[in-house]
């Protein structure tokens, strides 16, 4: 790898002067740093090999059509037209690392600064794009055992999360039960736990009818995360302007939903023991979005129910979080609205939208002018908390 | 009833060894029961044909970071021997999910 290879707005860095601690990988004053969002390759036969075999011939594959050209279908997406895609430099790096062997992923984190992890599937995003969710959770249950096997040894660094389909709520209880008693440090559900754009027939997560597993995850004690374009599918829009409206309105927006659900349905003054948080979907929006729940909720006070103890902002203060890779005008809200405990920075491991392996420039690109106590927060802090890793002595 | 399968020994798109994966499909919508081999190719095998199999499905992984491939064997009457690497698995299978626009 030669320099010239590199990007340079990855490694532009107006450099750390005055900061009393940093995050240049093998600092003596390096934060503790935790990424709240990395990614790994599961294994290529996991699901054919593990799933249950009514469901092996649903499970995601390639085909091909009658021309000869080549796609990805999954159940829940449009078939996806497959493309050569020739990479080269550190995004060809990119593609290649992110691996289940954990002293590999553990090698990759020192060189970029990074103490813990918390890990999400790579592929296996593809688990909620159902709509059926006895299969979805069929999926989940064969990758929360997967992961377990591999990374259970390691988990004081390296910890996936326990991926939940919500849909199933008396699968998802047993599940919940399952991986809890294994040992998991949180759960991972969808944005939505049914499938699809969304009908108002559709139960979603501000319905009592999910109370029950409410109480058996605030029985567990489990944070719940919920990741980017893992309620419907992110593909929303094609032709011109395709993957920028996808990127943006279709992944990214819809993570917003089950905020709203949970912090205006009157949820979590039911459950006061339940944490959440968004993952990879920036933070920038979380401002809007509080402001925008109470305005509706005390101007629309005549249809707004139910009656809540708090605001509905104040609801995600104290049990919400969000995870970034890159957001300035993110990080430039987060003195001025007082969300300094709520965010939670991750490097996004393996994939290209993430700052992995120049994470330092990034962060000194754009968290320089917060106080050291909010950089040490949302670097590692507030998702050793979230998370409930053990800080350093 | 046995069928002898050749794994070959292919080079995927990441430089190492293709993956491969055998199962059986019964009934007659290509519903798949269980599997009989996975593995790296190099080798083959004798499999005995479990009663009410329909047929048998290879999947491949040229590239472990997208999903299977996969072709279809839909007699076994008269199947004994079977060369993996023979399969054509650019074309559309019987049971494709693609929906005819």
């Amino acid at each position: 790898m030669t320099t010239a290879e590199i990007p340079q707005h990855r490694t532009n860095t107006p450099g750390h002067e005055g900061w009393p601690r940093v995050a240049t990988p093998g600092a003596t004053n390096k934060y503790f740093m935790v990424s709240a969002d990395c990614h790994v390759n599961e294994p290529a036969n996991l699901w054919v090999e593990r799933i249950e075999p009514q469901y092996r011939n649903r499970l995601p594959r390639i085909e091909v059509d009658a021309n000869g050209v080549k796609w990805s279908v999954v159940e829940g997406y449009k078939p996806t037209k497959l493309r050569d895609l020739k990479l080269e430099g550190e995004d060809l790096e990119r593609s290649k690392v992110g691996n289940r062997d954990p002293e590999e992923r553990l090698r990759d984190h020192a060189r970029d600064g990074i103490d813990a992890e918390i890990i999400f599937p790579n592929r296996g995003l593809q688990m909620w794009a159902t709509p059926d969710p006895l299969f979805s959770q069929a999926m989940c249950r064969v990758y929360n055992t997967w992961a377990w096997e591999v990374f259970g040894p390691y988990y004081d660094r390296l910890s996936p999360l326990a991926c939940i389909a919500s849909g199933d709520i008396d699968g998802a209880i047993a599940e919940i039960d399952r991986v809890a008693k294994l040992g998991f440090r949180g759960l991972s559900l969808p944005c939505k736990p049914t499938w699809g754009p969304g009908r108002p027939e559709d139960p979603n997560y501000n319905l009592p009818v999910f109370d029950p597993l409410w109480a058996a995850i605030e029985q567990s004690g489990l944070p719940i995360t919920f990741h980017v374009s893992t309620g419907k599918d992110p593909r929303g829009a094609k032709g011109f302007g395709g993957a920028v409206i996808n990127y943006a309105i279709h992944s990214l927006a819809p993570t917003a939903e089950p905020v709203a659900n949970l912090c205006s349905s009157g949820v979590l003054e039911r459950f006061p023991g339940l944490r959440f948080a968004t993952i990879e979907a920036g933070i920038g929006w979380v401002p809007w979005l509080l402001r925008a729940m109470d305005e509706a909720y005390q101007k629309h006070h005549m249809w707004a129910f139910p009656k809540l103890k708090l605001l509905p902002s104040e609801y995600y203060r104290l049990h919400g979080a969000s995870s970034f890779q890159e957001d300035p005008p993110g990080i430039d809200l987060v003195e001025r609205y007082g969300l300094q405990k709520n965010f939670m920075w991750a490097n996004d491991y393996p994939h290209h939208e993430g700052s992995w392996p120049h994470s330092a420039a990034a962060i000194e690109r754009t968290m320089g002018h917060l106080p050291d106590e909010t950089r040490a927060r949302i670097l590692g802090l507030n998702a050793a908390e979230f998370f409930g890793f053990s800080l350093p002595a | 009833m046995d069928v002898e399968i050749a794994w070959p020994a292919l080079v995927n798109e990441h430089g190492g060894r293709m993956l491969w994966f055998g199962s059986w499909l019964v009934g007659g919508a290509g519903d798949e029961a269980a599997w009989f081999y996975s593995g790296r190719g190099g080798e083959r095998g004798r499999y005995p044909v479990p009663q009410g199999a329909t047929g048998l499905r290879i999947r491949r992984w040229p590239n472990e970071g997208f999903d299977a491939e996969y072709a279809d064997v839909l007699d076994l009457r008269r199947l004994q021997k079977l060369d993996a690497e023979a399969l054509d698995f650019d074309r559309r299978q019987p049971f494709s999910l693609l929906v005819e626009e």
